[in-house]
Order: C-alpha cells, then sequence, then structure tokens
C-alpha cells in the first residue's frame, strides 16, 4: 500500500517536472511575457492527463496498483484541477475559452503528456518490480541458509538428547553388572545398546529412513529399557509388513518414545505399557505412541529438545514430499497418546520405484 | 554393633551390583534392605532404622532428595546417580557423599572410609545434617521453576494436550480464553488472568488486557507514527494490536 501510494507520487512528481520544463521552454520560444499563463496551462493538462491515463494504464496493464488508492489519487487530483481553474482565473485569463481557441496546441501537450505519463509509469514500476525481486531473492536465500543451520543445530542437539548421560551410564552399569552374573543378557543387552548408537548415528546425518527401519531402532531402544526396568515396562510394536518400506524423515520417533519413558513411566511407581503402531489410511500414514504413564501434566517439564525437532521436520516439507503433524491427547485410562500424521505420497517416496 | 544400612535404586540390577560391591568392600555390613522406589525406601528407613541409606537421586514416586530430607535427622545418606551435572556440583560443594554409576570399586572403598569414620563419631548424623540436605535441594529445584507447560482441551470426545510452545497467542472471550495455535483455536476455561500468573513471563507476553503472546512466535512488530503497535506472527495471518501500556516491551526489538 505504502509503496503503491509512493509509485503513484512519483509519477505524478515526474509529470510535473515534466510540464514546467515544457512551460519554461514554450515561455523562451514562442511568448516571453506569459511564463505564468503558460505554467498553469500545461499544469493543468498535465494533471488532467495524469489523472485520466493512469487509471487507464492501471485498467489495461498494472494490475498491480491497487483500486483504492488510485481511485484516491483521482479525486485528490480532480480537485486540484478545479482550484487551478479557480487560479488561472484569478490571473484574469479564461482557461477554458483559452483552451477552446488554442485547443490544437493543448492536443499536443496532452498528448505529450500521455506519452510522457506512460512511460515514466512503465519506468518506475518495472524498477519497483526488479528491487521487489532482488529482495525477495535475498530474503529467500537468507531464510534457507537460516532453516539449514537451524536444522543442523537441532540435529546436534537431538543426537545430544538421544545418547543423553543418564541413558549411557545407566545402560553401561548394567551391562557392567550382567556381565558377571546374567553373561547371556549382558550380550544381548550390549548388542541392543550398540545397534541403537549405530542407528542414532546413521539417522543423524541421513535426512530419511523406512518406517522398518525407525521400528527396528525403536525395539533395540525399548529393549534396553526392558533389561533395565524389568518388570514396569511392557512394550509392543505393530508395524504391518506392508507398511515397512515406507520412506519416513528419520528420528522421528525415538523423541516420542524416549518421552513416554522418561515423562510417563520412569516417574510411576507400578510403571506401565508403551505401544508402537502404525496404519494407513488412504494416503495418511498414522504412527501412535501410546503409554500408561503418569502423564505430560504431572511429571513437571516441558517438551524436550527432541519433541521440537519432530514438529519442526514435520512442518517444513521434506525432500521425500513428507508433510505432516503431531499431536497430543491424553490416554485411557492414564498416560499420553502421541500421534504423528504424514501425508503420503507414494509415488514419491517409496525407494524401490525411485 | 553391626551397621545396618539400605539400598534404593529403580533399576534392580544396579541395587544388585552396589550390593555385591558392598558384599567386597565392606563384609561386616548388614544389608536390611533394598527399595525399589522412594515410598518403598522410606517406609524401610522408617521399620528398619538404619544407620546407613544410599539412596539413588532419580527415583519413580518419591525423588531421593525428597527421601533424604524426610529421613535426615536418622540415617547418614550417600546418594547415587548416572549423571547429573546440578547434582554433582552440588554434592561437591556439601558434606554429603555421592557415587556415580557405574560405581567404581575404589571410589566406594573411599566412601565407605568416609561412613565408617562418621558412624564412629556419632551412630545419629548430626543436627545440622537435614539443613544441608534443604539446601542442596534448593540449589537443584531452582533449575525448573513450575510453569504451565500443556493445556488441556476438549477435542473431538479426547482431551487433546497443547504445549504450550505451540501456542501463538492467547486470546480473552468473555470469561475464557482461546488458544491459538499455528493451525487451530480451542476454547478453556481458564481466564487470561489466570494464565497470565501460570505463563512463564520470559516466553509470554501480555500485549493488550484481552491477549498474551508467545514471543518466540513473534515475526515482526510494527510501529505506527502515532505510536500504536502491531505485531505480526511466524504461523497466522491476523495482526495483533499492542496496547499502549505494554508497548514497552518492545522498545528494544
Amino acid at each position: 500500500m505504502e509503496r503503491k501510494r509512493k509509485t503513484i507520487f512519483r509519477i505524478l512528481l515526474c509529470n510535473v517536472v515534466f510540464n514546467t520544463v515544457l512551460a519554461l521552454l514554450l515561455t523562451a520560444a514562442v511568448n516571453k511575457s506569459a511564463l505564468y499563463a503558460n505554467l498553469i496551462l500545461l499544469q493543468c493538462i498535465g494533471i488532467i492527463v495524469f489523472s485520466v491515463t493512469l487509471p487507464a494504464l492501471h485498467l489495461i496493464k498494472f494490475k498491480r496498483l491497487e483500486r483504492q488508492p488510485v481511485i484516491v489519487m483521482t479525486a485528490v487530483l480532480a480537485s486540484i484541477w478545479l482550484i487551478a481553474l479557480f487560479a488561472s482565473r484569478l490571473y484574469g485569463k479564461d482557461i477554458l475559452s483559452f483552451l477552446r481557441k488554442e485547443y490544437a496546441f493543448a492536443v499536443q501537450i496532452a498528448i505529450f503528456n500521455v506519452i510522457f505519463v506512460s512511460v515514466a509509469a512503465y519506468v518506475i514500476i518495472s524498477r519497483n518490480k526488479i528491487s521487489t525481486a532482488t529482495t525477495l531473492t535475498e530474503q529467500e536465500r537468507n531464510k534457507r541458509l537460516d532453516g539449514d543451520r537451524k536444522v543442523a543445530e537441532m540435529s546436534l542437539r537431538l543426537l545430544q538428547a538421544q545418547i543423553e548421560p543418564h541413558f549411557l551410564f545407566n545402560t553401561l552399569s548394567n551391562i557392567l553388572r550382567l556381565l558377571d552374573t546374567d553373561p547371556d543378557n549382558g550380550r544381548a543387552m550390549l548388542v541392543d545398546f550398540m545397534g541403537y548408537l549405530r542407528m542414532t548415528l546413521a539417522g543423524s546425518r541421513s535426512l530419511s529412513t523406512t518406517l522398518g527401519q525407525e521400528a527396528e531402532m525403536m525395539g533395540a531402544y525399548l529393549n534396553i529399557f526392558k533389561m533395565r526396568m524389568g518388570e514396569r515396562l511392557r512394550y509392543s510394536i505393530e508395524i504391518p509388513d506392508n507398511l515397512k518400506d515406507i520412506a519416513i524423515p528419520s528420528m522421528l520417533l525415538q523423541p516420542l518414545v524416549e518421552n513416554a519413558i522418561s515423562h510417563g513411566l520412569q516417574p510411576k511407581v507400578t510403571g506401565g505399557e508403551i505401544s508402537v503402531r502404525a496404519q494407513k489410511t488412504g494416503e495418511i500414514l498414522r504412527i501412535d505412541v501410546c503409554d500408561t504413564g503418569v502423564g505430560f501434566g504431572n511429571s513437571g517439564g516441558g517438551l524436550g529438545t527432541g519433541i521440537g525437532y519432530v514438529r519442526e521436520k514435520l512442518n517444513s516439507k521434506s525432500p521425500d514430499g513428507n508433510r505432516g503433524r503431531l499431536t497430543f491427547m491424553e490416554n485411557e485410562p492414564c498416560g499420553v497418546r502421541a500421534t504423528i500424521e504424514l501425508s503420503h505420497d507414494a509415488d514419491k517416496s517409496d525407494p524401490r520405484r525411485r | 554393633m553391626q551397621i545396618k544400612a539400605i539400598l534404593a535404586d529403580d533399576e534392580e540390577h544396579l541395587i544388585d551390583y552396589l550390593e555385591s560391591l558392598l558384599g567386597e568392600v565392606w563384609p561386616q555390613l548388614a544389608i536390611c534392605g533394598r527399595a525399589k522406589n522412594g515410598h518403598e525406601a522410606l517406609e524401610l528407613i522408617e521399620g528398619r532404622r538404619p544407620h546407613l541409606a544410599f539412596l539413588d537421586v532419580r527415583m519413580p514416586g518419591v525423588c531421593g532428595m525428597e527421601v533424604a530430607r524426610r529421613v535426615a535427622k536418622s540415617c547418614w545418606i550417600v546418594f547415587t546417580t548416572a549423571y547429573d551435572h546440578y547434582a554433582v556440583n552440588a554434592f561437591e560443594s556439601g558434606a554429603l557423599d555421592y557415587l556415580i554409576k557405574p560405581v567404581s570399586r575404589e571410589r566406594l572403598e573411599k566412601a565407605v572410609e568416609r561412613a565408617k569414620k562418621q558412624l564412629a563419631v556419632s551412630l545419629n548424623p548430626p543436627w545440622y545434617f537435614s539443613e544441608i540436605v534443604e539446601r542442596l535441594m534448593g540449589k537443584m529445584e531452582q533449575k525448573h521453576q513450575d510453569f504451565l507447560q500443556w493445556i488441556r482441551v476438549q477435542h473431538g470426545g479426547g482431551v487433546k494436550l497443547i504445549s504450550v510452545e505451540e501456542v501463538c497467542y492467547f486470546r480473552a472471550e468473555d470469561k475464557y480464553t482461546v488458544v491459538v495455535t499455528g493451525g487451530e483455536e480451542s476454547l478453556i476455561s481458564k481466564s487470561i488472568r489466570e494464565l497470565s500468573e501460570e505463563l512463564d513471563p520470559s516466553k509470554f507476553w501480555r500485549i493488550h488486557r484481552g491477549a498474551i503472546v508467545n514471543v518466540s512466535q513473534i515475526d515482526k512488530v510494527n510501529r505506527s507514527v502515532t505510536g500504536r503497535g502491531s505485531i505480526r506472527l511466524k504461523e497466522r495471518r491476523e495482526l495483533l494490536v499492542v496496547s499502549r501500556p505494554y508497548l514497552h516491551l518492545f522498545k528494544q526489538m
């Protein structure tokens, strides 16, 4: 709006300058005594032309000029013209009768003006467009750089959250104990731990993975917690075989499962259940992570870094055409249900078809 | 006289591990009970009257710190923790002992030496022991104040949980409040005044009698010549008006 008003004023100013110069030239070349009359006459013609040409141009081509400011400007200019008319009467010259006598001259001036206003409008508006386009591309680039940096920071923090010291050292302590008393289980836990670490590191380096791989990783992760928490944790992972090859953004599930354990089950004396399920209806892939823990409101603390990361990932359109959302609902009778919904374009994202 | 101790940790293998290590390092010690959570630890200490308690800092039910606070007058305490930056810092400045998991034999020997010395002087901890625990708790709690984190809204027969971080702004509507996120609006029965008291004031600013904005969701603040302000949000199209009394918040933006 601001910008359009400025553009119109600029064109008007050009026009006024143009007519002033023209009036000076006329005075110098033709009738040396009538500077004021010439000035008033030419400006009047200029303003009439301007107030007609610009709306006309707007109708024909420059749709970008919004209607309202153009109408306002026309009204303003019309009143200026009326004032000019009175002013000319004060100088003792009836501009209308003059126009009637010298209409051929006035028409020439008017034609000059039409051409000038059109050219000026064209030049000024296209220059504006170019500069807008440049700022837009620059903004776009900055945005992208900003986005890249944010993603990099996020994945670093996510990685830190995934191999969080408590998890790391408690797991290692457990393995240390089991290797003495129950070497088979100790080794199994170590294998799960290595698998989890390997998949975490791989996941932090790539943007997408498959649902099957993600489920496998969660299997290892939950196995570790099962070993540590014993009877206090029961879990199930149900991913239908036909969904295992679906590509999804990497590192989506771990933050949800981690949340369910640390804010849901670990604070609860009796522990509970975690279930990870996936289903596909039409184009929508839906993944649920349910727990029967104490619920978010009761464990203190807000969303971890991981959840912020998941939301960020779902909000931004990923390279494989996924876009989705994350919602939290209260679970019955207790705990939390976290749901990821991805609208899934199978053609673009099925790795086997690529 | 035989010294009695209890062990508390929610992870069974870790309790086993500590018990077996203690058996090697301090064979005369009688382990008179094992607790899997804070409640059990409190019951055990109440019922068996041990001289010494090994408490995990993070436990379900009642956390180790809270257990310590309640029993500090009657028994000596050694904390165990896997990794807790704040906790370890706090312990180092205090008179309490702590063990970092996985517990090494050498470190446990030191802790046992120290406990033996203390118990030789007195079987009950000195009167100021509970004060130390109290101060320690104060130090550790500073890092998380309890601001409102989740908002519960009715949603299609269930209860939806909206994280305050997702919220763009809150708008008063009579006695109720509309919670506006990037994608939707929901009505909650809390008033905007109650909300402004419960939200973290560094992240949520009152900008109007009837509006609170999430600072991280602000895209741009415009100030007109007349001194009125308006806020453009990252994920919403509408503009929010900043009324004059709250304009000073945006002075430096």
